[in-house]
């Protein structure tokens, strides 16, 4: 009977189309065998996300992870691997229906369905596009229906759509929670649409009830991966990876306008303020003859919009470039019927049209992610051991660092995740230090040291790529004095210094063999803090209250003269500076102790009537308590000093 | 109108320089030379978008509209270094994360409020040429 179905003209284009883009993308199921071609941050998570769900271990609770369970699972059983692999094909004849439904013209949409199959294929590759094309294309489905139904669109419809992305969120979590914010939003567009000032009551009546019935759906669907987190222990810790969601747009933000000027994100600009253009110039004027691809218009915009938040956030330009080209092939639709109008010859439409699809794919220049990772021919049983095994074929350190440590658990600080399968360890909750950035990530990173009891840490003092710039001992400053106050320095092998646990209390800066490695010195000894001070100056100075002071805004030799006369400790020290105005754009201090060490101190102006806040226990040479000696202004820039003792240093940096 | 539609019935042959101007492009070896075409080429794409805007009966709105966005992108970039300077640093909240904007006092939402601004400014646009309209029309 099914058969007969497929078979009948109805869906033999589907069934045809689906047998194609599976063929086209078998190598994912003949052989699931990731490799990620670079030794990169992402390509280094990934690989150990994978032996993660190898060795058993649940994403939420176990260990941080911010996909969903069809990626996380998907090397661990054949059931997920197969999921995966029919992915793709799925969205192919769900974009099939969709430009079917959009575009009155079968041929125009057959040929936009190969375009954008080319597109995926040869730039934005299909890892990339099972993401992110899940939430397009339901998207697109949705607007179809809104269109179909109009005002009166069936309440089991929107059940099963609620019920969909409810299921979803146990598959692909992500993408399900952003299609319900969409879908939301549509559901308040389409209302506005069709709102007629006559029907108020009873078009806000028919809203409310959709939306009800929409998040009862979700609710409903959603229950499947609720019982599962409640079963595995899991639902606190899902509920607290929400709070650190939040957290990540915090540390993750990198300057967006940089980035605008790539090739990816002047066309993303372009098209999307083309798209935005049309579309608020149709609903506003011609709102009465919007047709099924305005819907679809819409649908995109919104998708566009929320997807270019998170770009802003941290650019992801090159990964979304086919919802520009989505964009592309539904306006160039209107265009294309406008022409038509004018009896303009339809080969030389198709030809028009085929040059655009090759200049996307071939001329532009847009960044091509179908080679990143690739699917490969191997005769493994185990494809993750033997993705690690080329990782680490392409440096010999890793082999002769397992050599060195022949017994004892390793911490990987800041982040090299790769070691915890190459000692076959359990890895700790946030992988490295960039999601370890919030206090409360890098406590549970000291959590994991002492349960674990480490004995070693392999410390990667050159790779400061995971870090955008921001040193180890600024951004994880928490964990960084925990590791030199517990562990001392042994050899470096290669780029790797290996530290081992102190059995008894040392000080790092007094280890002779620190001063064979003048660079590592060098980095604990130079603080360069930027814009910190100024930043804690300009929100925090009103925490601080006079009867902790120390010295009060007094001259730099008065507090001098007093630190040298009394025995004042670094110990929950904080310092605050008021300076001249000035044009100097890097200012610096060197704060000496009783002890012999020295620190240089490089921070950013302060800001006009604010003072500059430096915590002193934030200072690698404080992290252990020692007795102040001096403070030297090198700019002589100072006009006033204050010392306060603070007990709650966690309200500062 | 016979203007447009002049315009309009010209486009075929736009479309035979963009195919010829295409395959030059895989043709030729000389990279010099691809840089022109890659221009002239990205020409002719956008001639259709010219045509479209023309077309359109109120097009003097769309005109408005171009202008805004290039008004607001000059704007952005002229002074962005300005704006960015003079708006506070990034806070460091109660969970200290320190990231690329806390560090540099990068202003965290500068970006998101500007982009967006850009982005979004024809549905405030159109909106208010709308409503200008409407007032207009009460009036007489």
């Amino acid at each position: 009977m099914i058969f007969k179905k497929i078979f009948q003209k109805k869906f033999l284009d589907y069934f045809l189309v689906f047998l194609a883009v599976a063929l086209l993308t078998s190598n994912t199921l003949i052989n699931a065998c990731l490799l990620y071609s670079a030794n990169t941050f992402d390509s280094l998570n990934l690989i150990v996300w994978e032996y993660a769900a190898k060795i058993g271990l649940l994403p939420y609770k176990d260990l941080f992870y911010p996909y969903g369970f069809l990626s996380y699972f998907r090397f661990a059983n054949s059931m997920n691997s197969f999921f995966v692999f029919l992915l793709s094909p799925i969205l192919i004849i769900i974009f099939l229906f969709i430009f079917k439904k959009i575009y009155s013209n079968t041929f125009y949409a057959y040929i936009s369905l190969v375009a954008l199959f080319l597109f995926v294929y040869f730039i934005t590759g299909f890892e990339t596009f099972d993401r992110y094309g899940v939430l397009t294309g339901l998207v697109g489905v949705f607007c179809c229906y809104l269109y179909t139904y109009k005002i009166k669109i069936p309440k089991i419809i929107i059940f099963i759509f609620g019920i969909t992305i409810g299921l979803l969120t146990l598959l692909i979590i992500d993408q399900s929670i952003y299609s319900m914010g969409l879908f939301i939003a549509l559901l308040f567009t389409h209302f506005l649409l069709q709102y007629k000032r006559k029907n108020t009551k009873e078009s806000v009546k028919r809203f409310g009830t959709s939306l009800i019935t929409l998040l009862i759906a979700f609710g409903i669907g959603f229950l499947p991966f609720f019982i599962f987190l409640w079963k595995t222990n899991s639902l606190l810790r899902f509920i607290q990876f929400f709070s650190y969601l939040s957290d990540i747009s915090l540390f993750a933000k990198t300057p967006f306008i940089h980035s605008l000027f790539s090739t990816d994100n002047i066309f993303l600009l372009l098209i999307g303020v083309m798209a935005i253009g049309y579309i608020s110039y149709t609903c506003i004027n011609n709102r009465d003859r919007l047709t099924v691809n305005h819907y679809y218009l819409i649908g995109l915009m919104y998708v566009f919009l929320l997807l270019e938040q998170k770009s802003v956030i941290r650019s992801i330009a090159s990964e979304i470039t086919f919802i520009g080209v989505l964009l592309f092939i539904s306006l160039f639709y209107e265009f294309f019927l406008f022409l038509k109008k004018h009896k303009i010859n339809t080969v030389s439409l198709y030809l028009y049209y085929l040059n655009f699809v090759i200049a996307f794919i071939f001329i532009i220049g847009f960044t091509s992610y179908s080679t990143n990772p690739f699917y490969y021919w191997t005769n493994s049983s185990d494809c993750n051991q033997e993705n690690m095994q080329k990782q680490l074929s392409q440096d010999q350190t890793y082999s002769l660092i397992r050599k060195y440590i022949s017994s004892g658990n390793i911490f990987s600080y800041p982040g090299t995740p790769l070691f915890y399968m190459l000692f076959h360890q359990q890895p700790p909750y946030y992988l490295t230090i960039y999601e370890g950035s919030p206090r409360y990530a890098q406590k549970k990173m000291i959590q994991y040291i002492q349960d674990q009891h480490i004995m070693w840490v392999i410390y990667d003092d050159v790779d400061t790529s995971i870090q955008d710039g921001v040193p180890d001992t600024i951004r994880a400053a928490d964990l960084d004095q925990f590791i030199l106050n517990n562990f001392s320095l042994q050899k470096n092998i290669g780029r790797f210094l290996i530290l081992k646990r102190n059995l008894t209390k040392k000080d790092f800066f007094k280890n002779p063999k620190l001063f064979r490695f003048p660079l590592l010195k060098q980095e604990l000894v130079d603080i360069d803090l930027e814009s910190i001070p100024r930043s804690e100056g300009y929100y925090k100075s009103s925490l601080l209250e006079k009867r902790d002071t120390f010295f009060d805004n007094v001259p730099i030799n008065v507090l001098n003269k007093n630190l040298r006369e009394k025995n004042i400790t670094s110990d929950n020290k904080v310092l605050v500076i008021t300076i001249k105005k000035t044009d100097q754009k890097i200012l610096k201090l060197t704060i000496r102790t009783k002890d012999g060490l020295k620190t240089d101190v490089q921070y950013l102006p302060c800001l006009t009537n604010n003072p500059c806040i430096i915590d002193l226990s934030r200072l690698p040479v404080f992290y252990q308590s020692r007795q102040l000696q001096s403070i030297t202004d090198e700019n002589n820039i100072i006009t006033g000093v204050s010392l306060y003792n603070f007990t709650n240093p966690s309200l500062f940096w | 109108m016979k203007i447009k539609k002049a315009i309009a019935k010209s486009l075929p042959f736009v479309i035979f320089l963009t195919t010829i101007a295409l395959i030059l492009y895989f043709i030729l070896p000389y990279p010099f030379l691809k840089h022109y075409l890659f221009v002239f080429l990205l020409i002719l794409y956008c001639y259709p978008l010219v045509i479209y805007l023309f077309y359109i009966k109120r097009w003097p709105w769309l005109l408005i509209e171009f202008f805004i966005f290039i008004f607001l992108l000059g704007i952005f970039f002229i002074f962005f270094r300005k704006i960015r300077d003079a708006l506070p640093p990034s806070i460091i909240g109660k969970s200290a994360v320190v990231g690329y904007a806390q560090y540099f006092g990068y202003p965290f939402y500068l970006d998101a409020v500007v982009f967006f601004i850009i982005l979004l400014h024809p549905v405030l646009v159109f909106l208010l040429l709308k409503f200008f309209e409407k007032l207009e029309r009460r009036k007489v």
